[in-house]
């Protein structure tokens, strides 16, 4: 038997499913209207019976007669041809599921509810859009909400029952404690995911792509053709920038890029505020749990409650390169080792690993031993090694040995 | 546009949550294993304490910990242990935020030993579930199993027959500058050791007693040598045994106890040696060096051994006991020198109730079968 908690969670993805089909086919001719929403609380009826006896009928005929059934009461409840029709096909469609699966003995699509099925939501939405359909709008979008938490739920449910089977016979496994904590979890990731839905969509960040998109062409076109007049700049400011405080009084008086600063900033002042309070709530949560958990001893474990580990100190350890080139010019002891490396690479018919010593760069570089070549090796050693510093004479040694070959010995 | 956002918004929400659960599941998180005792003895049972302390605010609702050690411990099969060549036991916790769990986990200590854990396994789900996440976490913890305590009664008997060894070794090489005591006379004491003013006091003859000349220590010598392909590691326990109730017995009397084998010691693989010494600390050191005893590794002759050290078992005047189930020539003769010289010495063979005592007894070194049941 199925875990009770999953059986409703599938129950109202089959729900959601047809409900928003049949609400769709309803505002194919035009807007629907509360009651046919209504109208779509019957799907749960034939949905929780006949997936009952899916389960627990032996024989098939109480399936088909209780089919029957359903299919009669769609026809009934429907005010029109339309009505009646939507109900019919989809009770049918919910019936002949649930017949599959019966016989295949598995689960089938109307049980557990997929990622891919938000495309059923979205499509609803983009046609209402189009065809402006204001009630099917809001009805898909707040199913694809609700549609997206039941798939968290229903995953989270999931992964814990399996937890809990693989586990089951361990020695003092904490199956309460694990549930609870789960629980827990699942209400903190539940609200930051709602927290994301909200902010998302009303972050600006659609507006601010458009202003985006207008800046750039903008930007292009006064590339290509020099700054214009008011005109263009008119066309940049959306209507609702005039009510804002930061909005411009005339024209050229403030740019458009500070302007969507300060309209960013002012969204990011209102997200943060917002997380900030419900941080503090979960904390609130998470607060009163623990107290409440507090020596609560499972299967002879000893709880305790301990302090918060205080803000630690981090340091990097390794070192930051410098910056260098523009910002900052190398010293004489930098260009000496890159004049050498270049030698070695010059040379050198593999990259070095980085990990040799110059005596052994210059060995596999197949260096001859010259007085130049000890020359270099002296200064490069001083310049990396040593303390003392170099003079710009060294330097212009370690320059000019680009014009000796240290592939030939000199005699 | 509106419900790409929302999904949008949804998605990368819990994106970030996930990836802030994985960057910081495992901070301020620690994991410690400790034995309540640091020495058990062989047979007996113990107990190991884990605590998981989590100091941050994010909880874990499902920690698995695990860890590897020794199958020689033995926890019961409640206890989340799977034995293979080793035993890897594994717990689940669900910790909170701020809070420590301690559990304690009884276990046998089924064979003598040194058992070090040195690393727990953390492992545990996603913020959903789903998913693994799998981190180390160091632990130092060990554990000495001393060896079993022999029956009493096979060990009184051997305990006063080396007592015997020992008192009669003290008497026959007496130091004349030193005085033990008075006593009455008994037939046979020389005149030259009555006590004339002892004697006037009490009315009847007193005579002085005189110290030994011998220092007092022992030294056990434990050869774990199998001469043969064939190994005998029961024969070869029942010696560190012996040498364990050994050293208990004596040091209770205040005699300086030492002890010198050819086995390798399982953490530096050196042979052991544990100089002479009596007090406290002595039984623990020898207990601890006997447990440490590692008799899958291949040990030297241990007459060579002998040699090593002639010099100084001669220079501290020891009493040498040789517990060994080996009889070749070159050891008799290491320890009848060793027995003269040092007014004797003891050759205990463990062995097997079917195998043959070679080994004859003299003066200087008197020979005592021990017989080990198969």
């Amino acid at each position: 038997m199925r875990d009770r908690l999953l059986t409703v969670y599938g129950f109202f993805h089959a729900w959601m499913l047809a409900a928003v089909l049949y609400f769709w086919m309803i505002c194919l001719p035009d807007s629907g209207g509360s009651m046919q929403m209504l109208q779509t609380l019957y799907f749960f009826i034939p949905i929780s019976i006949l997936y009952w006896n899916r389960e627990k009928g032996k024989q098939i005929w109480s399936y088909l007669f209780l089919s029957g059934i359903f299919l009669f009461c769609g026809w009934f409840l429907g005010r029109n041809l339309l009505e009646k029709t939507g109900l019919v096909i989809f009770t049918g469609i919910i019936a002949l599921c649930y017949f599959a699966d019966r016989v295949r003995n598995v689960m089938g699509i109307l049980c557990r509810p997929e990622y891919p099925l938000l495309g059923v939501f979205a499509l609803a939405y983009f046609y209402s859009l189009y065809f402006q359909r204001t009630l099917l709008e809001r009805v898909s979008l707040w199913a694809a909400v609700l549609y997206w938490l039941l798939l968290l739920w229903v995953r989270n449910r999931e992964a814990l029952l399996d937890v809990c089977e693989t586990n089951q016979k361990l020695h003092r496994f904490p199956q309460s404690a694990v549930a609870a904590n789960n629980r827990l979890l699942l209400f903190m990731i539940t609200f930051i995911t709602l927290a994301g839905m909200i902010l998302l969509p009303f972050s600006g960040l659609r507006q601010g792509i458009y202003s985006l998109g207008r800046l750039l062409v903008l930007l292009i076109s006064w590339l290509l053709s020099g700054l214009s007049s008011e005109e263009r700049e008119e066309e940049i400011l959306p209507p609702q920038e005039m009510e804002s405080p930061f909005h411009k009084v005339e024209a050229g008086e403030m740019p458009a890029f500070l302007y969507m600063i300060f309209q960013l900033l002012e969204k990011l002042l209102i997200a943060a505020f917002l997380l900030a309070l419900l941080a503090g709530l979960v904390y609130l949560i998470i607060d009163l749990y623990r107290k409440y958990q507090e020596g609560r001893g499972e299967n002879g474990d000893v709880l305790e409650a301990v302090q918060a580990a205080g803000n630690e100190k981090r340091e990097r350890i390794k070192p930051r390169r410098r910056i260098t080139g523009f910002l900052r010019r190398y010293n004489t002891e930098e260009k000496i080792r890159r004049y050498y490396r270049r030698q070695i690479l010059k040379y050198a018919k593999t990259k070095p690993a980085g990990t040799e010593t110059p005596e052994e760069l210059e060995e596999r570089a197949g260096m001859k031993h010259t007085s130049e070549k000890e020359r270099i090796h002296e200064i490069y050693e001083q310049a990396r090694y040593g303390n003392v510093p170099c003079s710009r004479k060294q330097e212009q040694v370690m320059k000019q040995a680009d014009r000796v070959d240290f592939s030939k010995e000199i005699v | 546009m509106t419900v790409l956002l929302v999904l949008l918004g949804a998605g990368l929400a819990q994106f970030l949550a996930g990836v802030y659960y994985k960057k910081n599941w495992n901070r301020h998180l620690s994991v410690s294993l400790h034995f309540e005792e640091s020495a058990v003895t062989e047979g007996n049972r113990g107990i190991m304490t884990e605590v998981i302390e989590n100091r941050k605010w994010l909880f874990l609702p499902m920690l698995q910990a695990g860890f590897t050690v020794s199958r020689n411990l033995n926890f019961s099969e409640e206890e989340n242990a799977s034995v293979s060549d080793n035993t890897y036991k594994r717990d689940i916790f669900s910790v909170m935020s701020c809070q420590r769990i301690t559990r304690q986990v009884p276990f046998l200590a089924v064979k003598r030993g040194y058992y070090e854990i040195t690393q727990a396994e953390l492992l545990t789900k996603g913020p959903l579930l789903s998913g693994e996440l799998y981190s180390t976490c160091p632990v130092n913890t060990y554990l000495y199993v001393y060896p079993k305590k022999e029956r009493k009664e096979a060990c009184r008997e051997l305990f006063q027959k080396l007592s015997g060894v020992l008192e009669e070794r003290k008497r026959l090489l007496e130091d004349p500058f030193t005085f033990r005591g008075i006593r009455e006379y008994a037939p046979g004491d020389p005149m030259n050791r009555i006590n004339w003013k002892a004697s006037a006091r009490t009315g009847s003859f007193m005579v002085n007693m005189q110290d030994s000349t011998t220092a007092g220590k022992v030294y056990l010598l434990l050869d774990v040598e199998d001469e043969t392909i064939w190994k005998y590691e029961e024969l070869h326990e029942a010696g560190i045994r012996i040498a364990a109730a050994m050293t208990e017995d004596f040091l209770k009397k205040g005699i300086e106890i030492g002890l010198v084998s050819n086995g390798r010691d399982c953490m530096t693989g050196e042979e052991i040696y544990v100089p002479a010494r009596a007090g406290k600390g002595q039984i623990t050191r020898m207990l601890q060096s006997l447990s440490r005893i590692d008799l899958r590794e291949q040990p030297k002759k241990f007459s060579e051994c002998l040699a090593d050290r002639k010099n100084s078992f001669l220079a501290q005047e020891a009493f040498c006991i040789l517990i060994t189930k080996n009889q070749y020539d070159q050891l008799v003769m290491a320890m009848e020198e060793l027995g003269r010289k040092n007014g004797g010495s003891v050759f205990l063979a463990a062995l097997y109730p079917g195998m043959e005592l070679k080994v004859k007894e003299s003066r200087a070194m008197q020979v005592i079968r021990w017989e080990v049941k198969e």
